[in-house]
């Protein structure tokens, strides 16, 4: 871990009354690293954002924000800091420009530099052309973007994005995937919570798995991967109409090195765990082809967070 | 999607608090309520309005009473006034108000409070951003205006005194509607809220200056116009009965002092705009934060009984000034004006007593997250002054304030209206202690309630306790039938005409009934008392003769039992628990090494001492706190 972390959380607890929402939470992110913060409803991930975005005191435990503690220095923490939660609001009344306008003066920027930055950002989302509409026009995807141009007005150390492409459609998510990886290769601290598992696949260096307000699991996705991959998942295709699948995975269960084989009809696909090496994926691969069986693909599945969120026993996703 | 530039930066100036004009929420609500379109209808409705009731007032008085300018000039003034007070009071107040509850309803309030601009100067913006229309309408009334004290020949000094309390009520009311928006759950409620807070401020409260407590209606501009704007106003343009009002509103006698009614305004208005302004300020820092914080609580009520006291004060020390109250309020004796004004302050201090109290007293989650935090802190327990902290002594504190004003009361009431023969044991002291023995019970009972249940509860046993014996009573006592030969059955109760009343051959057990609720056994104790010093009346008296007068003692000590028995037995309750949760949280905090955290390993998994189980009470927490290291 390069340098001093920029986002740490020590042992931190946040109760509601006598409902505990977060409990004994400790993790620390360094410049330039990208979190997901995955888990089912309830688990505490908008509570921990909430605390980290210096909106919630939480019962105990420290926070640094860039070296500074929120709650001694909360002006230090705040300047350093962008959030986005989730189902973000906007002034209905004020057109984009002006709510952009409004929050870079509040940041502290100032004259020419400021109009720059409002337009700069506008850029940014891809909403200049929608500069003097009124914020409260805008469809969910655009309001999702012109927060988003907010969140980045003051070039922020560390960003908190609560459920960030909600809304967005197919090419403003890659946009935001690129923007985000951009702006993680430039030092920025990202953590991202998200329900939509594939798009965080795509550019997280780290995740963290909550479970009834603890972190279950916590660690560099490559390194938590990497402990799944012992078990190998293999998909086979196969060709439509000309294969009895079920037959075929009832041979399948008897083999000697497959297991859990999980017989996708409508696709034509089978999923199972091998037991062994690539000597024994290539043995399995002839034994079915001198069956006769029609392979069309035969691929080693790499386990992604939606395998990690399955591995740690969440069942339902957030 | 091009490449931004995103030199990180750190050294961003948030825009000043001070700087109205630069302010960013200030801008931002301008831009959005004083759009051209916005201008252009409330322009044309304002200037409307204005204009015609401008030229109906001041042409007519000229062309139908061939009045000079001058007077017609005048005679425009009140109006104007009017609709200045109804546009930034009323409407200000309200836009404030519900502006503000749907910013935070909709998270909106959310961003401003990341943004590194200070709690003042975001409390500053809002106070002056939300009104930008009012502020417009009062703006158009300005031309008009100038005109008319130009034409009037109103000296400068006698308007800015007028606007400098005008200005100080406005931002009054004003943060109270902010206050409302913040505190209350939805737009409408803090609308609601906020205009009936000006009504009551406007309109009931200040009734009460007609009976002896005259502070409440420097909270308002009236008591400035009538001294210093009213004068000049021609005689048939003043409002009704102007002249009782002009020399009641002369210099305003606090303690052996005549303040300038300017001055006391300001005084007044300036401790309420403090108190609120603190309220908002620490809700803004952190929603989940008591109003006060304990020495703030204490301070406040140290403000409200110093002004109570110092506003009774002259009243009860001149006789003249007891018969001119004696004369508005139709009471038979001085004594009957004494016991009103020892009324008035068990009442108003009694209740913001009550008030603060539970105000300060923290509930059983927040005092257990008081606790884990201090223990995180490496305190052995929670610092007085945490919100979390128990309340109990300063809640003793803010009675002994209440005690202690009470006392300088009776310093000026048992020379001025005891008529005994100057020893002090002729001085019924039980009738004079009676109010403070039944509030200081209360408010340990409502204190020790506060600290173990919620709100809801709370309120639901006060209810109870307070309000529906009193009813039962009413229930039981109307129920009986009247008896002719019980004697008397009718009072004049003050009033020339004869009230009839029932009988009262259920009237000490009707009293009885309804004596768990302070105000019985404490209206009783303060008749007595009228009784005891003054000279007799005989229909009051009868009221409390025997044998229901021999039963007021005891129905006082009977109270006292009660809410000292009960608040004691709660308190009792809750330090037990709280001994044992405390000795089991140190334990649990005590027995598990700590170390900070490092990215790169996930966590141990996590197996904490258990708590035993009914530790947490009534808690049911869906997690228990980790101690173990991660990482």
């Amino acid at each position: 871990m390069p340098g001093d972390p920029v986002l740490l959380t020590d042992d931190v607890r946040v109760d509601y009354g006598d409902t505990t929402a977060v409990a004994g939470l400790s993790f620390s992110l360094g410049a330039g690293e990208v979190m997901g913060l995955i888990g089912p409803n309830g688990a505490g991930k908008t509570s921990t954002i909430r605390v980290l975005a210096t909106l919630l005191e939480p019962t105990y435990g420290r926070v640094e924000i860039g070296g500074h503690d929120p709650a001694t220095h909360p002006r230090q923490a705040r300047a350093i800091l962008g959030y986005m939660p989730d189902l973000a609001p906007v002034h209905d009344d004020v057109t984009c420009v002006e709510f952009l306008d409004s929050f870079a003066g509040a940041y502290g920027l100032r004259g020419k530099h400021r109009k720059a930055r409002v337009d700069e950002c506008l850029d940014l989302v891809s909403l200049t052309a929608k500069r003097k509409a009124m914020a409260g026009s805008l469809s969910r995807g655009m309001t999702q973007r012109l927060v988003l141009a907010k969140t980045l007005l003051h070039r922020p150390a560390v960003m908190l994005l609560d459920e960030p492409a909600s809304g967005l459609d197919p090419l403003a998510r890659a946009e935001l995937r690129d923007l985000l990886n951009d702006l993680s290769s430039r030092g920025v601290t990202v953590l991202i919570s998200s329900h939509i598992l594939a798009e965080l696949s795509g550019f997280c260096t780290v995740v963290g798995i909550m479970e009834r307000g603890r972190l279950k699991r916590f660690g560099r996705l490559d390194e938590l991967t990497a402990e799944l991959r012992k078990r190998r998942v293999i998909d086979l295709e196969l060709l439509d109409g000309d294969t009895d699948l079920p037959q075929l995975a009832a041979w399948l269960m008897e083999h000697d090195r497959c297991e859990n084989v999980q017989l996708q009809q409508p696709a034509h696909r089978i999923r199972l765990d091998l037991l062994g090496n690539d000597r024994d994926a290539a043995g399995l691969l002839r034994s079915l082809i001198e069956r006769g069986v029609p392979v069309t693909g035969f691929a080693e599945r790499k386990p992604d967070i939606e395998d990690l969120l399955r591995d740690s026993g969440a069942t339902e996703v957030s | 999607m091009p490449p931004p530039n995103h030199p990180i930066t750190t050294d961003l100036k948030p825009a000043p608090g001070v700087a109205i004009w630069a302010n960013p929420i200030v801008q931002r609500c301008r831009r959005a309520r004083l759009r051209p379109h916005h201008l252009l209808t409330y322009g044309i409705l304002g200037l409307s309005v204005i204009t015609f009731v401008f030229l109906s007032t001041y042409l007519g008085a000229i062309g139908r009473f061939e009045a000079t300018p001058q007077v017609a000039a005048k005679a425009t003034l009140l109006p104007l006034l009017i609709m200045q007070g109804i546009a930034l009071m009323g409407l200000g107040t309200a836009a404030l108000a519900s502006g503000i509850a749907r910013e935070r309803d909709r998270a909106l309030l959310d961003y401003q409070r990341m943004t590194p601009m200070s709690p003042t100067a975001k409390i500053v913006g809002y106070l002056f951003g939300l009104p930008s229309r009012e502020y417009l309408l009062f703006a158009l009334t300005l031309p008009y205006l100038a005109f008319a004290l130009y034409q009037a020949e109103i000296p400068i000094w006698k308007i800015a005194k007028y606007y400098g309390v005008f200005f100080s009520s406005v931002w009054v009311y004003h943060l109270t509607g902010l206050c409302a928006g913040i505190v209350s759950k939805k737009p409408w409620q803090a609308s609601v809220i906020s205009l009936g807070s000006v009504v009551g401020l406007y309109l009931v409260l200040p009734q009460l200056s007609f009976a002896g407590l005259a502070f409440f209606d420097f909270l308002t501009v009236r008591p400035t116009f009538f001294n210093v704007i009213a004068e000049e106003l021609n005689q048939q343009d003043r409002p009704w009965n102007a002249e009782q009002w002009m020399t009641q509103y002369g210099a305003v006698p606090f303690f052996t002092a005549n303040i300038n009614p300017t001055v006391f305004s300001l005084a007044i208005q300036g401790f309420a705009l403090a108190s609120l302004f603190t309220v908002i300020h620490r809700k803004w820092v952190d929603p989940h934060r008591h109003p006060f914080s304990k020495p703030q609580g204490l301070a406040f009520q140290v403000g409200i009984v110093v002004v109570l006291v110092g506003t009774l004060w002259p009243t009860l020390s001149d006789p003249q000034q007891v018969q001119a109250l004696q004369r508005r309020l139709g009471a038979l004796t001085p004594s009957n004006v004494m016991g009103w004004l020892l009324g008035l302050y068990i009442v108003v201090a009694g209740l913001t007593t009550l008030g603060v109290a539970h105000l300060l007293t923290p509930r059983q989650p927040t005092a257990r997250q008081g606790f884990r935090r201090a223990l995180r802190q490496g305190r052995r327990d929670i610092p007085a002054i945490w919100d979390a902290a128990p309340a109990l002594r300063w809640v003793a504190a803010l009675f002994t304030v209440t005690l202690l004003g009470y006392v300088a009361l009776l310093t000026v009431v048992i020379p001025n209206f005891v008529h005994t023969d100057e020893t002090w044991a002729s001085i019924p002291w039980l009738w004079f202690a009676a109010p403070m023995l039944i509030l200081g019970p209360a408010c340990f009972f409502v204190h020790a309630l506060a600290e173990r249940y919620s709100v809801r509860v709370m309120l639901l046993v006060l209810f109870g306790l307070w309000v529906i014996p009193m009813m039962v009573s009413v229930v039981f006592y109307i129920a009986a039938p009247t008896r002719s030969n019980d004697t008397p059955s009718e009072f004049t109760g003050g009033s020339n005409e004869k009230v009839v009343a029932p009988g009262k051959s259920n009237l000490v057990p009707a009293l009885w009934i309804a004596s768990p609720s302070p105000v019985i056994p404490g209206t009783l104790a303060l008749l007595t008392l009228t009784q005891e010093t003054g000279e007799p009346i005989q229909d009051w008296q009868s009221l409390l003769r025997d044998p229901l007068r021999k039963q007021v003692p005891w129905m006082i000590a009977a109270h006292v039992i009660l809410y000292a028995g009960l608040g004691l037995w709660l308190q009792l309750r809750r330090r037990a628990w709280a001994k044992r949760w405390h000795a089991q949280e140190r334990a649990l905090f005590e027995a598990i090494p700590h170390e900070p955290p490092t990215l790169g390993r996930p966590p141990q998994p996590s197996n904490p001492p258990q708590s035993s189980p009914g530790s947490v009470e009534p808690g049911n927490e869906s997690v228990e706190p980790s101690r173990h290291p991660t990482g």
